[in-house]
């Protein structure tokens, strides 16, 4: 069987955990613990990763990795990102520097070699959230050029959906080698 | 900057005092720190004259916790009581401090001269004079 390592990255509280749980099709492997940041209300967050799996059929696996949102462990996003084959980035719409995280996170990841990264955009429901379009305009012209969507954390069909397009950008970039 | 509900001044001047105890009558002993569960730096000293961030130690040391209580939790064993690292130059020996619903974690470096037994003895009598300061 083939086994290909997909990431899920992107800013605290923007649902890689949930997403990861919602396709894998084993108990998700995690290391959450109890959040004492006061400036988020999440009651546990990712520290270390989350890993679950899900086949695609009989001849291949697609490994899921979490990581932790917060830059102070960002030591744990190399690690993770080694010999993955592509990010899909969350970022909560909600949260103050929604449209520098983007940005962020698409460079750091590119720095880490990885080229294949779409991005979700999550808790676009709330009154404070950005809008889709303010993250679309705000990565226009700027490079690498990403897929940007909106996307539900605790959809499963919006996380397939961008698991899809990442598999696309990902034979995109095959035919292109 | 103090983003952990857990950085109050008084268990931050408590630990400070501790561990500058622990690090003062332990030779071999250079960095001791104290965190949040998920990684923030409540208190720490280093007394080895090198600068060391001991906000990246909480860090490490939170996810390395996690980690090791996430592969005792796959092998049946419920929680982690404590991780030790050896190495060519000394150990690493990180431990949940736990009471109620607050959860820190301690890390202690040591140079390889000082006795394992010293080391864990010291470090386990520091741990608990935290998790009784914790439970008044």
């Amino acid at each position: 069987m083939d086994e290909y390592k997909i990431v899920f990255a992107g800013s605290m509280g923007s649902g890689k955990t949930t997403a990861i749980s919602l396709l894998s099709d084993i108990t998700v492997a995690s290391t959450d613990v109890i959040n004492t940041d006061i400036t988020s209300t999440k009651e546990t967050t990712t520290v270390g990763i989350d890993y679950g799996y899900i086949d695609l059929n009989d001849q291949l696996r697609l490994m899921l990795y979490g990581t932790p949102g917060q830059d102070r462990f960002s030591f744990m996003w190399k690690i993770i990102a080694n010999n993955a084959l592509g990010v899909i980035i969350l970022i909560n719409s909600n949260s103050p520097n929604a449209l520098t995280d983007m940005e962020y996170y698409i460079s750091f990841f590119s720095k880490e070699g990885i080229q294949n990264i779409v991005v979700g955009i999550t808790h676009l429901d709330t009154e404070t959230s950005l809008s889709l379009s303010s993250f679309i305009d705000a990565h226009k012209n700027i490079t690498p050029p990403v897929p940007i969507f909106a996307c539900d954390a605790r959809n499963k069909s919006d996380i397939l959906f961008l698991l899809e397009i990442l598999i696309s950008v990902i034979e995109a970039s095959f035919h292109e080698k | 900057m103090k983003n952990s509900q857990y950085q109050t001044a008084k268990l931050m001047i408590f630990c400070n005092e501790k561990l500058a105890e622990l690090i003062n009558n332990t030779k071999g002993i250079h960095t001791v720190v104290v965190a949040s569960i998920d990684g923030f730096h409540i208190s720490s000293v280093v007394n080895d004259g090198h600068m060391k961030s001991t906000n990246r130690l909480s860090a490490v040391g939170s996810s390395l916790l996690a980690l090791s209580t996430s592969i005792s939790k796959e092998l049946g064993l419920k929680n982690c009581q404590s991780i030790e690292i050896n190495t060519d130059m000394g150990r690493i020996w990180i431990s949940p401090i736990q009471h109620k619903d607050i959860s820190l974690i301690f890390l202690v470096q040591s140079n390889e001269k000082l006795l394992h037994g010293e080391l864990l003895f010291n470090a386990k009598k520091t741990r608990y004079q935290i998790e009784y300061f914790l439970s008044h």
